[in-house]
């Protein structure tokens, strides 16, 4: 199991937000939680990432307790993650976006005396990145010029540039249109060749076509887990969704 | 691996200031490009051998103050941490070389390790503290820890209390053609440390670590999310720019012969921060047009009113209206 959780709970004065969740992520697999707004998707990927700390319960990678460890320690296990809201470097250079991700993995964050254009593997590592995600935009534009859907795509390149073993993506297809939708289910197919991913996604089709496995959410708890088959045929899935948004 | 065949947006437009160093670029070839600091260090010095004795001290202030805007921008316009109490950093390299100089009579290059030195510590102390807070709360921390050493200079004997340190002369240096006693050899210096400082700022800028530092500046949750320890990074921006301000200020104290409290206090915090918005946060450049600008503004108000700050209040207010990337930040496009 690459990615286990036990009893997840994260309260916010009173509030569960997360209640008691046990995912387990398969290496290789795509899985997905879904769930109303307000589920506790979020957050789990908050505390999954550490950039919540749960109140109760274990988190474990590749075997190993991570419960308690900082955000960028778990980057460097291999847990890498994109946003809901697009969360990239607006003023610096998409080439520049990646380049600081692959050198975090390459190890050159504390080099502050070589010029960085000298350090040919950056480079290199950097372009295949934007080959491999399919950036079509000029490598040298600054981020905030690019449009909704390519920055969706530099933020996916970035999350990949950490060359981790499990992606975690909130919504990837947030905002885009049906066009873009399709070429990041491809994309997400491609990345699966290579990584395990965990999803967050608001779009059902999406979701039916792309995972091995689908938690669902509700009020912070898991009201069902399997292939999109059983889930989709699942009562309680039905009942949660009834008078929610995807009725 | 399937292409995405996303549309390249068309280019927004860009201010039409910005292609002025675009066409600068492709006007001068590379070489003059890479030696141009270089050919302004030298055109600086050579100011030194022409101007009268007065000016000489008016140009030698501008220094002076563009090598803290230097250090300061590393740290505010790059790292996009605003200190409010650069000051402690200014002020203590001052009380430092003052002090050495008259009651130890260390020669220059001792005193100079000695800021350094200095410099670290007190970047530790100051950044440990402070930047495990954010945006305005940092700025506050950074002001009260540069307010608690202005009092305690203004209270302690060592210090000189209230009046400060004086020196009646500067030190001796190693080489034996130099006199810092001469204010001309006293320019040369400041201007070659503001030279070094301006080559170090621009190679660590230029490095992986320097886009460690604009990446916190852009977005510091996704630079921890791409697994960079950013406390330590700041920690090393502030570092940096704290060395290099007490350098700075250990000249200040030399030039005026003098480490007063007052260098201690928020106003020179302030200071820094208005030079470094003047000439454009985020220009390696920017802090020495920003210095520049408010030492002749001082140099022509202070005599006919003594509220000349004033003037630089109505100045800054127009900067950042017509020029809210600063005079070099609007000029070029430096990142």
């Amino acid at each position: 199991m690459l990615l286990e959780t036990t009893d997840l709970t994260k309260r916010f004065d009173g509030l569960v937000a997360v209640d008691q969740v046990d995912l387990s992520v398969e290496k290789g697999e795509i899985q997905s939680i879904i769930g109303p707004n307000g589920a506790g998707k979020t957050t789990t990927f908050n505390l999954l990432t550490g950039m919540l700390s749960p109140s109760d319960g274990e988190i474990r990678f590749n075997g190993e307790d991570i419960t308690d460890e900082s955000s960028e320690k778990r980057v460097k296990r291999g847990i890498s993650r994109s946003f809901q809201i697009t969360n990239i470097f607006p003023e610096l250079t998409v080439r520049k976006n990646i380049r600081i991700a692959v050198q975090e993995e390459y190890g050159y964050g504390w080099n502050f005396w070589t010029k960085t254009e000298d350090i040919p593997e950056l480079e290199e590592r950097t372009l295949e990145i934007i080959d491999y995600v399919g950036i079509t935009a000029d490598p040298d534009a600054e981020a905030s010029t690019l449009s909704h859907g390519e920055k969706r795509l530099l933020e996916l390149a970035i999350v990949v540039a950490r060359d981790p073993e499990l992606i975690m993506l909130d919504e990837p297809a947030a905002g885009m249109s049906e066009e873009e939708t399709k070429e990041v289910v491809d994309l997400i197919h491609s990345l699966n060749e290579e990584y395990t991913i965990l999803l967050i996604e608001h779009d059902i089709d999406l979701i039916m076509e792309l995972s091995d496995t689908i938690t669902v959410l509700a009020n912070g708890a898991v009201i069902a887990q399997g292939t999109p088959e059983e889930v989709g045929s699942s009562d309680r899935v039905q009942e949660a969704y009834l008078g929610g948004e995807f009725v | 691996m399937t292409s995405i065949g996303l549309k390249p947006r068309l280019k927004a437009t860009q201010s039409r200031f910005v292609t002025v160093k675009t066409d600068i670029e492709e006007t001068l070839p590379p070489q003059v490009l890479q030696f141009l600091p270089v050919i302004a260090g030298v055109a600086l010095a050579a100011l030194g051998f022409v101007l009268p004795a007065h000016p000489l001290q008016v140009m030698t202030h501008i220094v002076i103050l563009a090598i803290f805007g230097v250090a300061y921008d590393l740290l505010f316009g790059y790292t996009g941490l605003l200190s409010f109490g650069h000051a402690a950093f200014f002020g203590t390299g001052a009380y430092v070389s003052i002090y050495l100089t008259t009651a130890m009579e260390w020669p220059l290059l001792a005193i100079l390790v000695v800021a350094i030195l200095a410099g670290v510590v007190l970047s530790l102390v100051i950044g440990i503290i402070s930047l495990r807070t954010h945006g305005v709360y940092f700025a506050m921390l950074t002001l009260a820890l540069a307010q608690l050493l202005y009092i305690i200079a203004y209270r302690l004997d060592v210090t000189g209390g209230a009046s400060g340190l004086p020196t009646f002369m500067r030190p001796e240096t190693i080489l034996p053609v130099v006199d810092l006693g001469n204010n001309v050899h006293f320019y040369l210096l400041c201007v070659a440390i503001l030279v070094i400082t301006y080559l170090v700022m621009k190679r660590i800028l230029s490095s992986p670590m320097g886009d460690v530092f604009r990446a916190i500046r852009e977005n510091e949750e996704r630079a921890q999310m791409i697994g960079y320890h950013t406390f330590r990074y700041k920690l090393a921006s502030l570092t940096i720019s704290g060395v290099f301000s007490v350098l700075a200020g250990s000249l200040f104290g030399l030039f005026l012969y003098f480490a007063s409290p007052r260098f201690l206090y928020w106003q020179m915090s302030g200071e820094v921060l208005l030079i470094t918005l003047f000439g454009g946060a985020g220009t390696l450049i920017g802090p020495f047009f920003g210095a520049t600008f408010i030492v002749l503004l001082e140099e022509f108000l202070s005599p006919v009113t003594d509220h000349w700050l004033l003037f630089v209040g109505i100045a800054f207010v127009f900067v950042v209206i017509l020029f809210p990337k600063g005079i070099v930040g609007t000029l070029t496009q430096e990142d």
